[in-house]
């Protein structure tokens, strides 16, 4: 009997001395947008643009990223870390998750909307291009991939339990039609204008000849 | 011809025996141009706290980068030496060639570890009371460059943090539309002018409204950089060079010791009064409270930025300032308001950038030794030629080397080295030093 109220004596202080411990897991995923892979929007250029992400499953009331990952398959490669596979560079500020651990990255915040890079990422980690791009100029030998994926977690400094991904497919450059100087439009348009005139006359003399 | 033969054997013997022992024939020297003399030395880091990590794993990665073949055997007096049996030079392997210890000592604060590697005070945890080059959060201050050398290895932001539902503050923030929280507010936050929320003009708080309440701003241990950093902000932006956040009777210190609390951990300040509230108006209420950290350690390091106390979570998060929050990419694109770069800083006599103007380094104008590739040419780090200055200039040398080609290969992961040191400060919640901050021909950014 002394001993057990010893223990509780024990078990008692524990609980009303300061407890201070670390947040549960949750496991979770992006609700918004979705595909696999999902093409992600682009200006009449074809640079990305920012776009709404939205998330679920978090831990509630926490900070949460999103941040911009190469191509390899975290499920399938060995020791998948994103701190050698995301760069943190094309990452917004955090955002705090709501009550149920949903939020949404919206690309009208100015300080969370994210935005993918095409080409070479901040810290020159890897390049993600469309997939029909030709391959940029590589100075650094990056690894290039088409299949460069956005995460979701609670941490870009190291893999989470959860971490969530989309596959994105970035959009095509598009090509820009050149732009004719008015010094040869001019001319052209000129000749145009007056070779047709005399043709039409021509054909009008004979006509009235016939 | 029994007696030639003893001769010739223990004449062979003699030679083997030379070899493993590491006995320098004439001529074998280590790779011309660099600080290494074939023997391997321990030097120690001491100061920054914010940078501790960070230091520890690209300590960790040199540590283990290749070098030379060492003397093995057992009881040797030139255990783990350079055997020098090789021709003269040796080759470079573009490592820590010499295979010298690098330690961290734990952290005391930047000014304190700057002072340390300047000879004030004794640094318990260094090899010799001093440390051989200090960790800094803050660029140099006052005639620091007249004796050191900073090299900004990577980039952090100072955040300024409130608790839990507080974090509605930041709700709405923009850097042109909505600039929330001026540098004259967050000065007259920390100099006790504004006692309540409500009092904070950009906030909106309407007075004694459920969101109103005391400000209880906290102060940071003096020693470090992130509190001479958040000060130096502050005095710049408002042109008030009194301003101290740890001096004002509201800044509040912890119970036990009087003394503000160390940097870049919640726990300490959730773990202060002896029961926290939940009320409105109490001065224990997290909620109330406002502080500062290291966005990068905040943000890589959960159990720093987010505890429960007695089944109640409280996490920091990241206040506005001038609209801005706090993110890898603003600090990355060096426009966040508080950005800073983080520093190894090492004597001038160590390990200092060549120069062709006094004080301006000049990395381009003065190439380094020719790669053992014999394309290209390293980095050139002047300073020791040896012993442990050798070796500062030597880890010094690695750190700051601009790219692949001049780094070698991780014997354990075969990543390169440049890579793996971009890997090392992103996993501690840091960027790399912003392009347009560093000098030329160097991945560092170089104050001298």
């Amino acid at each position: 009997m002394r001993r057990l109220k010893k223990a509780l004596a024990v078990v008692g202080a524990g609980v009303a001395g300061t407890l201070l411990v670390a947040a549960p897991a949750f496991a979770g995923s992006i609700s918004a947008p979705t595909g696999n892979p999902y093409n992600w929007p682009g200006d009449s250029n074809g640079q990305p643009i920012a776009h709404d992400v939205s998330f679920t499953g978090f831990n509630p009331n926490s900070n949460i990223f999103i941040e911009q990952c190469d191509g390899t398959d975290p499920a399938t490669t060995p020791n998948w870390d994103p701190t050698e596979h995301c760069d943190s560079g094309t990452s917004p500020a955090a955002l705090k998750s709501d009550g149920s651990g949903n939020g949404t990255f919206l690309a009208s915040d100015a300080n969370h909307a994210f935005t993918p890079v095409k080409g070479e990422s901040p810290q020159s980690l890897f390049i993600c291009k469309g997939p029909n791009d030709p391959d940029p100029a590589n100075p650094n030998q990056l690894p290039i991939y088409t299949n460069c994926r956005i995460r979701v977690s609670s941490n870009n400094a190291a893999p989470t339990p959860d971490q969530a991904f989309l596959v994105i497919s970035l959009p095509d450059t598009v090509a820009q039609t050149p732009e004719v100087p008015y010094a040869v439009i001019l001319p052209i348009g000129a000749l145009g204008i007056g070779g047709s005139y005399f043709v039409i006359r021509k054909r009008r003399s004979a006509r009235a000849a016939a | 011809m029994k007696r030639f033969l003893k001769v010739m054997v223990a004449g062979a013997t003699l030679a083997v025996t030379g070899a493993l022992v590491g006995a320098v024939p004439a001529g074998a020297t280590p790779p011309t141009g660099y600080g290494f003399d074939n023997t391997a030395h321990i030097i120690s880091g001491g100061g920054s706290d914010t940078t501790y990590r960070a230091m520890v794993g690209l300590t960790d990665l040199y540590n283990g980068s290749p070098g030379c073949f060492t003397t093995t055997s057992s009881g040797s007096s030139v255990l783990n030496n350079c055997i020098t049996t090789n021709p003269n030079p040796e080759t470079n392997t573009l490592g820590n060639y010499e295979h010298d210890t690098v330690a961290q000592a734990y952290p005391t604060g930047s000014g304190a570890g700057i002072a340390a590697l300047n000879g004030s005070g004794n640094y318990h945890g260094t090899v010799t009371g001093a440390p051989d080059f200090a960790r800094s959060s803050r660029g140099p201050s006052g005639s620091e460059l007249s004796s050191d050398t900073f090299w900004g290895f990577a980039q952090d932001g100072i955040q300024v943090v409130v608790f839990n539902n507080r974090s509605t503050i930041a709700n709405g923030a923009d850097p042109v539309g909505n600039p929330k929280m001026s540098a004259d507010e967050l000065r007259k936050i920390w100099n006790c002018t504004y006692t309540q929320w409500s009092q904070v003009p950009s906030l909106g708080i309407a007075p004694g409204s459920a969101t109103d309440g005391p400000i209880v701003p906290w102060g940071i241990n003096t020693a470090s950089g992130t509190y001479a950093t958040f000060r130096d902000y502050i005095r710049n932006a408002t042109g008030d060079s009194t301003f101290d956040p740890d001096t004002g009777a509201c800044d509040r210190k912890l119970t036990a010791t009087g003394n503000p609390p160390f940097e870049n951990d919640i726990k300490p300040l959730i773990n202060d009064p002896a029961s926290l509230s939940n009320s409105a108006s109490s001065t224990d209420n997290p909620e109330n409270w406002i502080w500062w950290g290291s966005y990068g350690e905040l943000s890589a390091f959960s159990y720093k930025s987010s505890v429960t106390r007695s089944g109640t979570p409280y996490t920091a998060f990241a206040a506005p300032v001038l609209g801005f929050l706090p993110s890898a990419s603003n600090i990355l694109s060096n426009t966040y308001p508080i950005g800073r770069t983080l520093y190894h800083v090492t004597k001038n006599t160590d390990a200092d950038c060549p120069q062709t103007t006094p004080g301006v380094c000049d990395f381009p104008g003065h190439p380094g030794p020719t790669l053992p590739s014999g394309s290209g040419t390293d980095l050139n780090v002047t300073g020791g030629s040896s012993g442990t200055s050798g070796a500062v200039r030597e880890f010094t040398r690695w750190l700051c080397r601009v790219s692949a080609a001049q780094q070698t290969v991780d014997p354990y992961t075969g990543i390169n080295y440049n890579s793996a040191i971009s890997t090392a400060i992103n996993k501690a919640g840091f960027t790399l030093v912003p392009t347009a901050l560093r000098t030329s021909g160097s991945r560092c950014q170089v104050l001298t």
